[in-house]
This record gives C-alpha cells, structure tokens and sequence, in this order.
C-alpha cells in the first residue's frame, strides 16, 4: 500500500484548516463543488503520526468511509472530479427549498419545486412587455436565489454567468428566460467569446 | 450511455417497489454498498415506466446534496472505486 503523506495531500489540493482542539489534532480539507459538495477529510490522531501516514475519511449522512492508500485517493478524487462535471446541479433559495438546474439541447433548464413557485420574482427590462411574450422574462429569482438575469435587465453590462453555478457551465451567458410550465424557466444561453 | 434497467440489474442493484407521496408507481432500486455502514445508491426514473427510454439516473447522498450519474460507464467506474474502498 502507498502511504497518504502530507505532501501528497497538498499536491492534491487539500487545504489546512488547522483545528486547535485539545489533542492538536491536525485535520485538512478538501470540498467538491463546495458548499453542496462531497467532503473529504484528512486527518492524524496525533502530531507524530503525520510523519507516517494520513488517511482520508469522506462522510455521508450515516456513514464514513476511510482512504488510507494514495493510488486510491487519487482514483476516488479522479472520479468525483468526473461525476461533479455532470451537466446538473441543485441549489437551495432562502426557504430551503432545492432547486435544479440541467443542461438540456444547448439550454439550462431550471426547475422549482411546487411549494417555491408561489414566490418567484420575475422582472422585465424596459422595452419588454408582459403582454406582447408574458412567458418570456429578462430576470427571474425563486425566492432568495439563485438570482439570474440578462444583460439588458442588467443595464447592459453581463447576464449572469452560470459558471457561477456549475463549473462547467463557465462562459455560458444568460441571454434570455422563458417560463415553459410546471415549475420550469428555459435560459437561453450564449457562449462568452471575450 | 445512458443507464437501463438491465444494466442495474447486471451491477447488483436490488429492486424495491415503493409509493411516493403523489400515489405514482415510481420504481427505485436501491444498492449499499458494505451494508449498513456502506454508501447508499438510489435510481430513479422520473416516469411511472420502468422502461424508461430515456435512461435511468443513479443518485447517491452526503450530507447536503444529491450527486447523480446518468452515464453507465461512469457508474460502472464509481461502482468499481467504491467496491476497492470497501475492501482495503
């Protein structure tokens, strides 16, 4: 077995978070699309035992499972740096409820729970009208996030960037929002070329 | 490659009939890996058929989000990392 150093840790992006307990314990961590990510922790029991080996536990929510061989810990890293570069990801407004994004045939569609579409804001740019496209938005925001709009409902400067959102997603602007029913907001993307 | 249900069944997924609160037939299949204290999987599709053409989606659970897999090779490969990590 190829022992987890510190050195290994650092390459692989861990970073130190030092954690002053009453052992002095040294803990690191490294979080996958934080904050809605897996979390993966590296840890010692003690200060000498860094000297010879970390292991690396990553939690669900009833369970940890421990990495204590590097070969590993890089595969696992590998494949959940694949799996995080899904085309879909979920986010959560102010009252908590999850909200799905997916790219689909050059769109993102975002989906709203049932109980989250009675409080969505939508907004309209100055020459647009509600009665000539009363689907078509120019900035909509489910209830405390995630706030996406164009750039004419942004006065001209950037629609959002959903690389904000999903890292693979970087580059791709919104440039127009239409509401295709059942909870559902099509954002028309552009890519950035700048 | 999207994800079928023969596909779940060769993988060792075990399948569970349940309702959900809407009173569709959803199928869910469920796989854990090392019991108890192992990763839970689930699959869904998001239709009442369990043949869905359009692929299943494989969902596994932290503590603050869902991850899903739509791809089988992908699947296949999380598979086979998680089953090396419950045998070290």
């Amino acid at each position: 077995m190829n022992r987890i150093a510190e050195s290994d840790l650092v390459r692989l992006g861990f970073e130190i978070v030092h954690m002053d307990d009453s052992s002095e314990d040294y803990y690191y961590f490294r979080c996958f699309g934080q904050p809605y990510g897996l979390r993966l922790t590296s840890c010692t029991f003690n200060e000498w035992q860094r000297e010879h080996a970390w292991f690396v536990e990553f939690t669900d929510m009833g369970s940890m499972e421990f990495i204590e061989d590097l070969e590993l810990l890089e595969e696992f890293i590998h494949i959940m740096e694949r799996i995080q570069n899904i085309d879909r990801v979920t986010y959560r407004n102010r009252y908590d409820d999850l909200i799905n994004f997916e790219f689909i045939d050059d769109s993102i569609i975002m989906t709203l729970p049932a109980e989250a579409t009675d409080f969505v804001r939508v907004g309209y740019y100055d020459n647009q009208s509600l009665q000539d496209s009363p689907n078509t938005f120019s900035m909509v925001d489910p209830s405390g996030g995630p706030f996406i709009a164009t750039k004419e409902f942004n006065g001209g400067s950037s629609g959002t960037d959903m690389g904000e959102f999903h890292k693979s997603w970087s580059g791709l602007i919104v440039a127009g929002i239409e509401w295709i029913g059942m909870g559902k907001y099509k954002l028309i993307v552009d890519r950035n070329e700048d | 490659m999207i994800i079928t249900e023969i596909d779940l069944t060769r993988l060792g997924f075990e399948c569970q009939y349940t309702w959900d609160n809407f009173g569709d037939d959803d199928y869910y299949f469920t796989m854990e890996f090392g019991g108890i204290n192992g990763l839970c999987l689930i699959t869904n599709c998001k239709n009442d058929s369990p043949d869905a053409t359009d692929g299943w989606i494989v969902e596994f659970f932290n503590n603050s989000d869902t991850k899903s897999i739509k791809d089988l090779e992908l699947l296949e490969e999380f598979i086979y990392i998680m089953n090396k990590i419950q045998m070290q």
